[in-house]
């Protein structure tokens, strides 16, 4: 793209010029409101100095926050390790109840109906 | 004996941006007074209104009084903070974006205009320069108003050199173009 540059001797450019410069001329020659504005921008300095940031807000409340989050911490650390406690004991005491009903191999477990009933057709077989 | 020579302007400057870092409020104040025509300046050339130029300025020091810690004092206090006032004044506009002409009109023109310039030509002109982008018009303020050069506006507004010559071009055609216009009908 041809790039067309500011030339004096444009006299489009000087006449957009001298109406920008009127447009946005500043109250240059007006001292008073300079020191006005210096003064208006220190006091919006000085104000918000004191103001405390919107971010500011939460600053009281981070040390509640932080505090909190210990405390909640702490007694869900807690609750886990009664909650272990309780389930390792339920599964001790399920283990030590079961652990009674089992049947114990021995000579007794071949006693019994059935037993007795295979033995008197194993002679049945054997005296004939 | 010799006395020691006058400090320069940029050591004056130094010395005050120094201080204000250490918490000196009136060297602050003393830096307000240096720089604030150029920032409002800066400010005009970027907002629409007088008024909102005044808050660009006014927002520009208060970031830099707040972020002065982090300003090195060898470089430039003058172009550093018309960075800040140039970005607080682009801010005001994004927020503001007002796209009415006839409101436009009517809004920026000046309390500090020239009363023997041609009304309709000013309102043609205002009504142009409202319908160019923002950068654009901060662009044709900056360079034939505050009379910087290509590069310096690139640098304040964060674009290529490039960019800022072209936005010019533009700019001063549709300008050019306004006033023919008024001019082909007075």
């Amino acid at each position: 793209m041809k790039i067309e540059r500011n030339t004096p001797e444009d006299p489009g450019d000087e006449e957009v010029t001298r109406v920008l410069r009127d447009v946005y001329a500043s109250p240059a020659a007006n001292a008073s409101y300079w020191d006005t504005l210096e003064t208006r921008i220190m006091a919006r300095i000085a104000t918000a100095g004191e103001a405390p940031e919107w971010w500011g807000v939460f600053d009281g409340w981070v040390r509640v926050g932080l505090a909190a989050a210990l405390l909640a911490g702490v007694l869900a650390g807690s609750a886990l390790l009664r909650a272990r406690e309780a389930q390792e004991r339920l599964a001790y005491e399920a283990v030590m109840e079961s652990a009674s009903v089992i049947p114990i191999a021995g000579p007794n477990l071949a006693r019994g109906p059935g037993r007795a009933a295979r033995d008197a057709t194993l002679r049945s077989l054997m005296s004939r | 004996m010799l006395s020691p020579p006058e400090p320069s302007a940029r050591e004056r400057e130094h010395a005050l941006v120094v201080a204000a870092q250490r918490g000196d409020t009136e060297s602050f104040a003393a830096l307000v007074r240096l720089h604030q025509r150029r920032a409002y300046a800066v400010a005009r050339a970027i907002v629409l209104t007088h008024e909102d130029a005044e808050d660009a300025v006014q927002e520009g020091f208060l970031h830099a009084f707040r972020a002065l810690d982090r300003f090195l004092p060898d470089q430039a206090f003058g172009a550093w903070l018309n960075r800040i006032v140039a970005n607080a004044a682009l801010d005001i506009t994004r927020r503001k974006k007002v796209r009415d002409a006839d409101t436009l009109a009517d809004t920026i023109a000046s309390p500090f205009r020239d009363p023997a310039e041609s009304a309709e030509l000013r309102q043609r002109l205002t009504v142009a320069l409202s319908a160019l982008n923002e950068r654009q018009r901060a662009v044709i303020v900056l360079h034939d108003v505050e009379g910087y050069k290509h590069a310096e506006i690139g640098r304040l507004l964060g674009i290529p050199e490039g960019t800022a010559r072209s936005d010019l071009h533009h700019a001063r055609a549709r300008l050019r173009q306004a006033l023919s216009a008024v001019r082909s009908q007075l």
